[in-house]
């Protein structure tokens, strides 16, 4: 027969396996709870990232590149920010085994005996006369607190928000595919210029609008360009001010990070061949390695071209009088196009006549009356292949109600059986009907 | 959705099985007030006493009497006035003759030396009548001539008090009030109610209340239940729960707090509480809730057991203002206030 002493320690063999086995699946709750805490901090996390990256990229493509800049660094803030908000929010629903605990009793309807069972269990002193009754009394209810009746979930419900913004981002994907693929087009489009550099006119222009030039040319005439910006350059850091220089770095950096994310960098450069006309370099040492302007020429230089538009200066700016900005080809414009220019062009034409003089054969010529009448003068060689971009953009517009109609186009075959045309023969008009007939004649 | 126990140990079945049947006979004699009845046998089952708020001719005493029978303990009643004096309570010494002649002082018990005492209109009596009862209820002893003289347990005092006649009463001091376990309020009778109570109670038969216990096991079996109740387990948990709602009835502005302000502040206490509840407040919440834990047959202490007592354990702590009480406000909204502010801010 067992003495009391063995019989006591029989029970308390059984009470810790009773406490064992509780335990157990309490440290499940807890594995699926801190799984479904992990998941959502990672969902959360990628969902933020996914769908930062797509609107960045989608601003990259339509917004100019300081804007760009603002936006793209308010979004990486809120990005930031973001993360860690998900990241503290996921290690706060991390569950330790005292919580997993309580969420269990909270959601069988446990009424805290896990709770109790848990925080008692350590401390063996805390253990009433009541414990085993507690232990077995939660023992017997353990199908309640099954993992999968505390947590039926295993994934996650962050997942839909990560599938949200992944098929956002998938959209601006297709997006920049197809802005790629137009670029691509448009890049075959673009023919290589070649311009007289004495021709080149120096002038401020929009920084934000267009893109890059890749210019190259003889030395002599890469040497006349970097004195033309050189003086451009001194004109305008007389005038800048350090924030304009920042804003100007910063409207680089945005532009580079654009054309990296947009694929602008080289598919839409227009290739600018320079040449020297002014005769001391018949171009047989004409180097032909590109060369890059100094800082700001290169943007410069090509925004001259995208401005020439019609309409793209006021005539403020075409007047120069030596303030930077960009280079405006205009040799061989069309008459029209000269005339316009040259209105805004006279009082510069006396400030760089040293320069134009050389030239010589575009100025002048347009509205000048000495030009309108005398012989023809023959165009300068090469001006044939000379293309002027133009942006052109609907001014106005009317209501959409007041657009005119086109009929469509309608192909009918003739009636075979149709008679010609023949008068018709003079009949009698019965009297009563004479007078009806005459008021409609006469309405 | 409430798990019940699959499991019984004698003893929680035990009280169980009592706590029913007392309840049972009590209802005999008292139609409706099914929660009063419970808490009135929640605080003898923990251990405490009982304050008893209703308006006249609402079974106050009647109820007493019927827990008296129905237990068969001793049972007292003092009807308090205001010429009531202490040693009418408590007892006095006496001049008696002894068998060989000669006369000596013996002390005479009053009417509190009994298990259950019902103290009715207590606030009719002077302060210092009603401050005779505080030793016996706080002790179980009485201090009669520098002598003292243990009461037998089980003890178990209550107290009537009349809500609407004010005049000549003297209002219970704080030290008083918080010797009280719980305060019930017996609430007037619905018109089923008062029909029943017509018709059981103006006929020529009535039920007679039949004593659960024998007379000689009574009060061990209902000491040995209320060992029981303090066995009852009490997760951490909901201590520092039962903590944090007793200290968020103190206003944040109260001196004796020393500008300690607790983690759970509430607009409303600081608005309309003058003085919240002392730390007995918290020892009548957990005895309290582990008897309705043993009742729902459970050996621990959930927070929905404090909740179920907190208005009964809380409503005679907390003192108003005068704001509140011209504001219309009640002890009761401030508790349901204060446990939602509590719940809350446990997450």
């Amino acid at each position: 027969m067992p003495s009391a002493s063995q019989v006591r320690r029989g029970q308390v063999s059984r009470g810790d396996e009773k406490l064992g086995v509780i335990l157990r699946r309490v440290v499940q709750v807890r594995t699926r709870l801190n799984r479904l805490a992990l998941q959502q901090g990672l969902f959360e996390s990628l969902s933020l990232i996914v769908g930062t990256g797509a609107i960045v990229l989608l601003a990259a493509f339509l917004l100019q590149p300081l804007k760009f800049l603002c936006v793209a660094i308010v979004l990486g803030a809120a990005l930031m920010v973001g993360l860690v908000r998900a990241i503290r929010r996921s290690s706060r629903m991390r569950a330790t085994l005292e919580r997993a605990a309580i969420i269990a009793d909270q959601r069988t309807g446990l009424k805290g005996r896990l709770t109790t069972v848990v925080s008692i269990a350590p401390n063996a002193s805390g253990r009433g006369q009541l414990w085993p009754y507690l232990l077995e009394d939660t023992l017997s209810l353990r199908d309640e607190f099954a993992p999968a009746k505390v947590e039926p979930r295993r994934i996650s419900r962050s997942i839909y928000g990560l599938l949200a913004y992944s098929l956002l981002a998938i959209l601006v994907a297709g997006f920049a595919l197809m802005e790629r693929r137009a670029q691509i087009a448009s890049k075959a489009a673009h023919a290589d210029l070649e311009l007289d550099v004495n021709n080149l006119d120096v002038r401020p222009l929009d920084p934000d609008l267009g893109t890059a030039v890749e210019i190259s040319g003889d030395p002599s005439a890469m040497r006349k360009l970097d004195q033309k910006l050189a003086r451009a350059g001194n004109a305008q850091g007389e005038s800048d001010s350090a924030l304009g220089r920042l804003m100007g770095r910063a409207r680089d950096l945005a532009g580079d990070i654009q054309d990296k994310m947009t694929g602008h960098e080289s598919g839409s450069r227009l290739r600018l061949r320079l040449t020297d006309s002014s005769g001391r370099n018949s171009g047989d040492d004409a180097a032909d390695s590109p060369h890059t302007p100094p800082e700001g020429g290169e943007a410069r230089s090509d925004r001259a071209g995208n401005n020439h538009a019609p309409g793209g200066s006021p005539p403020s700016q075409t007047a120069g009088n030596g303030s930077p900005g960009g280079a405006v080809p205009n040799p061989d414009q069309p008459a029209q196009d000269r005339a316009a220019n040259n209105l805004s062009d006279e009082p510069q034409a006396q400030g760089e006549g040293d320069e134009r003089g050389a030239g010589g054969s575009s100025h002048g010529s347009g509205s000048d009356p000495e030009h309108l009448f005398g012989q023809a003068e023959e165009p300068p060689l090469g001006s044939e292949g000379f293309e002027i971009m133009v942006e052109a953009r609907p001014a106005e517009r009317g209501p959409r109600s007041v657009q005119s109609y086109l009929p469509p186009r309608v192909r009918a075959s003739l009636n075979p059986r149709q008679l010609p045309d023949q008068p018709i023969a003079r009949s009698a008009v019965p009297d009563d009907d004479r007078a009806e007939v005459k008021r409609m004649f006469d309405r | 959705m409430s798990a019940a126990a699959a499991f019984e140990l004698p003893g929680v079945a035990d009280l169980v099985r009592t706590f029913r049947r007392v309840q049972t006979e009590i209802h005999k004699a008292i139609i409706g007030n099914e929660r009063a009845v419970e808490e009135l046998l929640i605080a003898l089952f923990a251990g405490g006493h009982v304050l008893i708020e209703g308006v006249p001719g609402t079974g106050k005493t009647t109820l007493v009497k019927a827990m008296g029978h129905a237990l068969n303990l001793s049972f007292n009643r003092i009807q308090f006035t205001v010429d009531l004096m202490p040693a009418d309570i408590t007892g006095t010494r006496v001049i008696v003759s002894g068998d060989d002649g000669r006369r000596e002082f013996a002390f005479q018990p009053g009417p509190v030396f009994c298990h259950i005492l019902l103290g009715d209109e207590i606030n009719r009596a002077t302060p210092k009548t009603q401050s005779a009862l505080l030793e016996a209820m706080a002790e179980l002893q009485v201090t009669v001539g520098g002598v003292t003289y243990p009461i037998r347990p089980p003890y178990f005092a209550m107290a009537t008090l009349n809500p609407i006649e004010m005049e000549g009463t003297y209002p219970l001091p704080e030290a008083q009030l918080d010797r009280f376990m719980f305060k019930v309020s017996l609430d007037y009778p619905d018109e089923s109610e008062l029909t029943r109570i017509i018709s059981t109670t103006t006929g020529a038969e009535s039920d007679a209340i039949a004593p659960v216990f024998t007379g000689d096991e009574a009060a061990a079996r209902i000491e040995a239940l209320k060992r029981l109740v303090r066995e009852v387990i009490v997760a951490p948990a909901v201590e520092q729960f039962v903590a944090r709602l007793v200290r968020a009835t103190q206003p944040s502005s109260a001196a004796f707090m020393g500008g300690r302000k607790g983690p759970v502040q509430n607009d409303a206490v600081d608005r309309y509480v003058a003085f919240g509840s002392s730390p007995r407040g918290a020892q009548a919440l957990i005895l309290g809730a582990k008897v309705v834990a043993l009742l729902d047959g459970r050996a621990n202490v959930s927070l929905d057991d404090v909740e179920r007592i907190a208005p009964c354990a809380l409503t005679h702590r907390i003192m108003l203002n005068y704001a509140a009480h011209s504001d219309g406000i009640e002890a009761n909204h401030i508790i349901q206030g204060v446990i939602k502010s509590v719940r809350a801010a446990r997450g």
